[in-house]
């Protein structure tokens, strides 16, 4: 697999696992007790950053090819 | 907070990079004890330092991770944990790898309320099944289909508060198996056993509840009983049926209320046991007679366990002989030493068998024949006999329950064997126990036998 192949790959990867948490997330929220949804609509942000970081790094690394 | 609580509380291990992946699975894994490791570095220390009963792994663990997770699915196996790769990673090459490396279980991230719960499921019966052949293997050794039933039966409830009664002859392993439900019920306090029938009603008093120093001539110093020595723990009554009324009234109020009066004293203990019983007698017989309060019964009848005498359940006298041998001296019989032995019908039960087997070794070697077989069981007959027409375990009763009763229990015992010898002919039975007709309906009356009905007059 060439290195692009690679990144994609990886890409791909950690989209599927970070958007699968994502979609978890939300059936919790429903009936987490407040605390807890507050704890969770923070990872859920960090998590969304997360995903926009991976895809512009991916684009960057693309770009720089 | 999600969780599997009607399970025993598992030790988990989740090694996750993700923060939210760590919370969702800290969500779905309530009740149990979970520690998480966001690295493999820190898996391995935890892995190292503690045993895990699950391993939830997730393969990619940090940005531009080779799938570092996967080398610790070997480490985890090697202690013993259940190894669940969780993984984005769900293509085939991937999933063949976590196998091969020796994790027992693997899904795809994204569904976790399903995933963790079947998981949970497959484990907890992979589990079961281990258990079930060592405990029949080595704890409670039985073939039998039935005793099996009854022994899961009883320890599906060990770790609940349930009062359990167990029934069955003296030596088919009562104690045995309120050992084995204690050390299952997940208690932190001691297993305490007594035989109720064993002691004056005084001395079962003080026994019991202990006493002040003082309280009675002969009382020197204060005293714990067992109900006290039993908190947090088990209390084992063993031939609870020999058990006076005045004493199941003081036991029954201590067992509700959980605090009672060591004998002499004015100041409460408290104490919280879990009280598991024993009794070889008719306990339903022993109501009607008025020899066990209803409300007693009840309060120690959370679930009836009975276990067969090894009359029947033959199938388990050869593994018994082979647990009893185990380590040491090993015998082999002939085809007829092995029928003499299947034929001799064991009234004392795995006692009886376990006595028979430890003078079988001690004086024999190699191949055992039918005459060495028959030869013993003869002498242990009379050496039983040699003084005494009467068991250590009939002296009891007696003097529990008063010599008519004794008497009474000792005829219908002696009639009812002899009628399941004859398949149910009273006639017979009438014939080899040269008794009337009249003691033989007496005692027909007290234990409401049906027998068959005559094939002759």
């Amino acid at each position: 697999m060439t290195a692009a192949g690679k990144e994609l790959a990886s890409l791909i990867h950690d989209m599927n696992s970070k958007c699968g948490s994502l979609r978890t997330a939300i059936t919790l929220l429903r009936t987490a007790p407040p605390e807890e949804r507050q704890e969770l609509l923070g990872l859920m942000k960090q998590q969304a950053r997360s995903i926009a970081e991976d895809i512009a790094a991916f684009e960057a690394s693309a770009a720089s090819r | 907070m999600l969780g599997f609580v009607t399970m025993p509380k598992l030790s988990i291990l989740v090694v996750e990079d993700d923060p939210l992946a760590r919370k969702i699975m800290e969500s779905h894994l309530g009740g149990h004890s979970v520690e998480f490791a966001p690295d493999k570095r820190t898996a391995l220390e935890a892995l190292a330092a503690r045993s895990h009963d699950l391993c939830f792994i997730d393969l990619k663990l940090g940005k531009n991770d080779d799938c570092s997770g996967l080398e610790l699915i070997p480490v985890a196996a090697s202690k013993g944990s259940y190894s669940v790769v969780m993984s984005g990673h769900d293509s085939e090459p991937y999933i063949d790898k976590a196998y091969e490396l020796g994790c027992n279980d693997f899904y795809a991230k994204g569904n976790e309320a399903d995933n963790i719960g079947r998981v949970l499921d497959r484990f907890q019966r992979k589990r079961d099944q281990l258990e079930t052949g060592r405990l029949f293997a080595e704890e409670f050794v039985t073939d039998d289909a039935a005793t099996r039933a009854s022994v899961l039966e009883a320890l599906r409830y060990a770790v609940s508060d349930l009062p359990i009664l167990l029934l069955g002859p003296s030596g088919t392993g009562k104690t045995s198996l309120a050992q084995i439900i204690h050390e299952r019920s997940g208690r932190d306090g001691q297993f305490v056993a007594i035989n109720c029938a064993a002691q004056s009603e005084d001395l079962l008093e003080v026994e019991l509840f202990g006493c002040r120093k003082g309280a009675f001539t002969g009382a020197n110093s204060d005293r714990k009983g067992k109900l006290l020595l039993a908190d947090k723990g088990t209390l084992f009554l063993d031939e609870v049926g020999s058990m006076s009324l005045k004493m199941q009234s003081k036991l029954l109020k201590a067992i509700e209320e959980k605090s009672f009066y060591p004998v002499g004293s004015e100041k409460p203990e408290t104490a919280a046991f879990r009280v598991v019983t024993a009794t070889l007698e008719d306990v339903q017989s022993l109501i009607k007679a008025g020899k066990m309060r209803f409300d007693f019964f009840q309060r120690i009848h959370g679930l009836a366990v009975t276990l067969k005498p090894l009359a029947q359940r033959k199938c388990d006298i050869f593994p018994l002989i082979g647990f009893f041998t185990r380590g040491g001296k090993r015998l082999s019989f002939t085809t007829e030493a092995k029928a003499e032995i299947l034929r001799h019908d064991w009234p004392g039960n795995i006692r009886e068998l376990r006595r028979f087997i430890d003078l079988l070794v001690a004086g024999n070697e190699g191949r055992v024949s039918f005459e060495t077989i028959a030869g013993l069981l003869k002498s242990m007959r009379v050496e039983e006999g040699a003084g005494s027409f009467v068991t250590d375990e009939q002296f009891r009763f007696a003097l529990g329950q008063g010599l008519d009763e004794a008497v009474d229990r000792f005829i219908d015992t002696i009639i009812k064997r002899a009628l399941a010898k004859n398949e149910g002919h009273k006639t017979k039975t009438l014939a080899d126990l040269k008794i009337s007709t009249r003691l033989l309906y007496s005692s027909l009356k007290r234990f409401r036998e049906d027998a068959k009905p005559e094939a002759t007059s």
